[in-house]
């Protein structure tokens, strides 16, 4: 029974595809340039345009969970753990479990909280409706 | 979640997490199903999914709860222990968590459907059982 869940695991994760690279996703979202400045004051939408600005400026994989807290405040959403900071941005339209609009996702690794990936959820279609 | 492969989600587990997974493969599924349906029931009484908010004090409850039910008592505190396990948790956040996943463990150890379960962990929360670090 065990092996049997083991196997049925294995196929599930080679069959697990990638999505776009989530500069490319960030880009349908606006080129609006980013600045803390400019982040604090945005509305959710705002926000959505400069994420695209913040992956040019910053190589997000260098960056700590606190370094991220610095540059964008708290976290705005929430994703499966405490220690990813999460931001809702765009257009509120857009409805998930996780709220309204896109969560912009910092994953990091647990043991000394660099950020390993980026990601958007949902992820962003070639067309917005 | 829809966005992220399985393997995805692996990757994000906490090392006590992938212990416990390694351990019992069989209750993979109840914890995404359980999980999944902690953030849909919180989505649908909050309108979000926040952090260290009531939406976040009722989701761990309910999640615990769902577990506790589903895999059993002992089980459930040993995963939903492991999820708070990383040292870059921050300490007040995993007291609040850890506090409301006790509640929700002994709200599933009574059994009862998911909206009962639900129904229980708002009450707990209405009853300011649950620990919130925002109000």
């Amino acid at each position: 029974m065990r092996l049997l869940v083991w196997v049925l695991l294995l196929v599930c994760v080679l069959s697990g595809c990638s999505a776009e690279p989530v500069e490319a996703q960030a880009k349908k979202l606006g080129s609006r340039e980013f600045t803390t400045r400019a982040w604090k004051a945005g509305t959710q939408e705002e926000r959505g345009q400069m994420v695209a600005s913040f992956l040019a400026k910053f190589k997000a994989t260098e960056l700590t969970a606190a370094q991220v807290r610095i540059l964008l405040g708290p976290s705005t959403g929430y994703y499966d753990y405490d220690e990813y900071p999460a931001y809702l941005v765009g257009p509120d339209t857009v409805r998930s479990e996780y709220g309204n609009g896109y969560l912009w996702v910092f994953l990091t690794d647990k043991d000394n909280g660099k950020v390993r990936q980026v990601i958007l959820v949902p992820s962003i279609p070639d067309k917005q409706a | 979640m829809a966005s992220t492969s399985v393997f995805q989600q692996l990757l994000q587990l906490t090392r006590d997490e992938k212990t416990f997974i390694f351990m019992y493969p069989e209750y993979a599924t109840a914890i995404k199903e359980s999980k999944e349906a902690a953030y849909v029931e919180t989505r649908r009484r909050f309108g979000r999914n926040g952090q260290n908010d009531y939406s976040d004090a009722f989701r761990h409850c309910f999640w615990s709860a769902l577990l506790s039910r589903d895999i059993g008592y002992a089980a459930a505190l040993r995963f939903t222990t492991a999820h708070e396990s990383s040292p870059t948790n921050d300490p007040a956040e995993r007291e609040m968590d850890l506090h409301n996943n006790a509640v929700g463990l002994k709200i599933g150890r009574a059994k009862g459907s998911n909206q009962i379960l639900s129904h229980r962990c708002m009450a707990a929360l209405n009853a300011r059982q649950l620990k919130v670090i925002e109000e």
